[in-house]
């Protein structure tokens, strides 16, 4: 049992196995927005919404972001946002023992077991995430169309994610019910760790901080969006 | 370093508007770019890549045109008409009138319409459709940006002790915040050091927290508005420590700490009171102990019944033997009152205003039964100036609340808790007799009412002893209470008679308990005369077993043929007989008693 887990790194791996799948099916992108090392994520979202909207806008494609993992990898500015038509998407039935789907069935199972790493197995969001991915697990999605399985696997994240940000969150004078804590000053003078401590300085030596811990409000680069 | 969880997540460009083919199904997978991927050519906004993306959709562009009519639509209609008449004309024709005709025209008329009716529910059926397939697909974007954008928040390696080691700190800054904010903003230990601090809370300048005073003054506010008697010991020593000018923190804060213990148990035992008090209105002694039960014909037959019935409960049985006195009380008052009609309807049917005055003057009508009469304006204002005459005090409008409050059905329920404790042969002599029959036995101090009510469900006089107690217990809460009772002052009646063991001290109880009742009897006649007449003294009357109402006392002096010394003696819950001299011993061992 690892002793750290990365949730950005297996959000992104889950992205990327979706859009594989996708573009192996025989859908074609609607468009394709890369990374641009340096590039805030502001900037970065905004030309993914330009290029949406170009191609029916962002109702009528289902949007994945993903670093490649055979290119310079997670962290890097190699990676890209990429775009499918929702209706296509629906249209292509996966065929039976789909070795695609079954990748982005256990980059998805991958992440959730990094969310019970971190929260425990009977925290209620992530056994509710992991019920819904066990119901398409013995078939491989097969009979599913291609954007009701990229819908589930993307939607099944978000609570259990959610709960993992707000017990982060939780540990820090910023985070949520901030009412609720002594003063900041108090904990400081009762030996509470800094900030860099508590997050364990698990980011590797020379990495650029993610643009939120930066600065709360600052846009991120977009190899932080993926992390 | 500070991170935050985003409290909102940004927009993404676009995704807070529809695309400018929102409207209409999306085409734009059939004109899409080649995979890029897979033909591993730069996609839009790489280098080499075009400038502009492979497809653009003009801005503004309408969604869908609507269809244009097809050419000579007018005169297709009217051919169209005309096919449809002659072939209506022709089936009448064929079918002799029998079919076809005008009918046949609207009939398809009808179809028509139902057919297009049809064809537009599809189309908007799949526009419904095609609006929710765009709605998750935004939907599912919108997630997953924000699941981007949450992970965005967290290390990029992240333990599990990361969150639980905080979590643990924090929740102990939570205990101490909770302290502090309690405790006026003081630490525990700063809070221990106050309580030590002998300086008076009001002298000047001193270094004790003003949280103390304040906390305790508004304790005794907070007790003051729940009614809390003064007399209570909590109140009276948080108001003497609070105006004590030598008082220490500790000694207020002791103080203040026994008023909220206090509080709390008023509080839990009010609310166990009312719960119990509920529960038994429901149940079968509630129904039959309201004042319209207890006074209804037969109403004794029906709780007999009741208590005879093998189902009920052993509590509720001792509790509906103590309403058959009740009852019988009720029950006269109700004929009482019906006399007191009927007779003032013989009065005014037949007599003058002269008459019905003297009756208002002397308090036996009143000026509410007067006018419910049928009697007209003129006939009552006559009476009322004759009534003037006989008593020149006499007032109409304060005799008709006199008379209304008389009549009230909590009075009358109330004189019917009274008298059946004081008629004779009522609860109270019940006990007397009940108490006499087991001469100088000890009777074991049962000091909980539910042990009582267990007690009084057997045979022999001990039993009848308890079932005599609990019934003088119900009446006498009823009456102290004002209401229904609670177990609360049922509690009080039988502390009074369960710490007095011998035959006097029994004796005594009985007239204390005879006495508070008379008292409270008489408070509540006080100076209305119509409650004097209509609730007739109870000592006047008297409760015989197995007879409805009551009657009156029976005399005391023994009828021709009873032996001289007789007594008249009674068994409990028997009827009272004339025991001669030589039979009175085997009587008392049968546990019979002198009816007082």
């Amino acid at each position: 049992m690892p002793e750290t887990v990365n949730l950005k790194k297996s959000y992104s791996a889950l992205n990327e196995k979706i859009a594989k799948l996708y573009d192996e099916s025989g859908v074609r992108r609607s468009f394709t927005v890369p990374y641009v090392e340096g590039q805030p994520m502001a900037d970065h979202v905004a030309a993914v919404g330009q290029a949406a909207q170009q191609n029916g806008g962002l109702t009528a494609n289902l949007v994945t972001s993903a670093h490649h993992s055979d290119g310079k990898g997670w962290g890097s500015g190699d990676g890209h946002t990429v775009g499918h038509p929702a209706e296509k998407l629906r249209q292509t039935i996966i065929p039976k023992d789909d070795e695609r789907a079954k990748a982005a069935i256990d980059a998805a199972q991958k992440h959730i077991n990094g969310l019970k790493f971190l929260l425990g197995d009977d925290e209620p969001t992530v056994q509710t995430a992991q019920g819904q991915l066990n119901l398409v697990k013995p078939t491989s999605g097969a009979g599913m169309n291609l954007f009701d399985l990229g819908v589930l696997l993307i939607n099944i994240m978000h609570t259990p994610t959610q709960a993992v940000a707000r017990a982060h969150s939780g540990t820090k004078p910023g985070g949520h019910s901030p009412n609720r804590r002594a003063p900041v000053q108090e904990e400081a003078q009762g030996g509470q760790e800094t900030q860099e401590t508590a997050q364990g300085g698990a980011e590797a030596p020379g990495e650029a901080p993610t643009a939120a811990q930066a600065a709360p409000g600052a846009p991120a680069a977009p190899e932080q969006a993926q992390g | 370093m500070a991170e935050t969880t985003p409290q909102s997540t940004p927009i993404v460009t676009g995704m807070d508007q529809p695309g400018p083919q929102a409207a209409a199904p999306s085409t734009m997978e059939s004109v899409a770019p080649p995979n890029l991927t897979q033909a591993g050519a730069p996609a839009y906004g790489e280098p080499g890549a075009a400038t502009q993306p492979s497809t653009t959709v003009p801005a503004g562009a309408p969604a869908a045109q609507p269809a244009a009519p097809p050419p000579h639509a007018k005169l297709l209609a009217m051919v169209q008409g005309l096919s449809e008449g002659l072939s209506a004309a022709a089936t009448s024709i064929s079918t002799h009138g029998r079919e076809g005709g005008a009918a046949q025209v609207q009939e398809m008329r009808q179809s028509r319409a139902a057919a297009q009716q049809r064809a537009m529910a599809a189309t908007q059926a799949q526009k419904d459709a095609e609006t929710r397939n765009k709605l998750m697909t935004a939907q599912t974007n919108e997630i997953n940006t924000k699941n981007i954008f949450n992970n965005a928040t967290l290390p990029d390696e992240i333990a599990k002790s990361h969150l639980q080691v905080s979590g643990e700190k924090q929740t102990q800054a939570i205990t101490g915040a909770d302290f502090q904010a309690a405790h006026g903003g003081m630490k525990p230990e700063e809070f221990s050091k106050q309580l030590d601090n002998t300086t008076p809370l009001t002298e000047q300048g001193n270094s004790v927290n003003p949280f103390f005073l304040n906390q305790g003054q508004s304790v005794l506010r907070a007790a003051q508005t729940a009614n809390i008697p003064p007399t209570n010991p909590a109140v009276k020593n948080l108001t003497d420590v609070l105006a004590d000018p030598k008082a220490t923190a500790k000694a207020v804060y002791m103080a203040t700490t026994q008023m909220q213990a206090e509080q709390d148990r008023q509080a839990k035992a009010t609310e166990q009171r009312t719960k119990q008090e509920t529960a038994e209105a429901g149940g079968i002694v509630g129904k039959l102990s309201t004042p319209e039960a207890l006074a209804a014909p037969g109403a004794q037959a029906a709780i007999q019944a009741r208590i005879d019935d093998p189902n009920t409960s052993v509590a509720d049985v001792t509790r509906l033997r103590t309403l058959l006195p009740q009852a019988a009380v009720a029950q006269l008052n109700a004929e009482n009152i019906k006399a007191r009609e009927a007779r003032n309807q013989q009065l005014v049917n037949q007599g003058t205003p002269e008459t019905a005055g003297r009756l208002l003057a002397d308090r036996s009508l009143t000026l509410t039964e007067l006018k419910s009469r049928q009697v007209t304006p003129k006939f009552i204002a006559d009476a009322i100036v004759a009534a003037q005459k006989f008593d020149p005090t006499y007032k109409a409008a304060e005799a008709e609340a006199q008379g209304r409050i008389a009549a009230s059905p909590a009075n009358s329920q109330f004189f019917g808790n009274t008298d059946s404790l004081l008629v004779r042969g009522g609860t109270l002599d019940q006990l007397g007799a009940a108490y006499k029959a087991l001469g100088n036995t000890e009777i074991p101090v049962i000091n909980k009412l539910d042990n009582l009510r267990k007690a009084a469900v057997g045979s022999g006089p001990l039993a009848a002893a308890y079932a005599a107690q609990l019934g003088v217990a119900d009446d006498y809460s009823k009456v102290m209470s004002g209401g229904t009772g609670s177990d609360t002052s049922r509690q009080q009646a039988l502390d009074i008679m369960s710490v007095n063991l011998s035959p006097e001290a029994r004796d005594a109880a009985i007239n204390q308990i005879r006495s508070a009742v008379t008292s409270q009897r008489n408070g509540r006649v006080g100076t209305n005369p119509y409650m004097k007449d209509m609730y007739p003294d109870p000592s006047r009357r008297q409760e015989t077993p197995g007879q409805s109402g009551t009657q009156s006392a029976a005399p005391r002096t023994p009828p021709t043929g009873v032996p001289a010394g007789s007594k008249l003696m009674q068994v409990p819950g028997g009827q009272p007989h004339w025991i001669s001299p030589d039979k009175i011993p085997a009587a008392q061992k049968l546990g019979a008693t002198e009816v007082q």
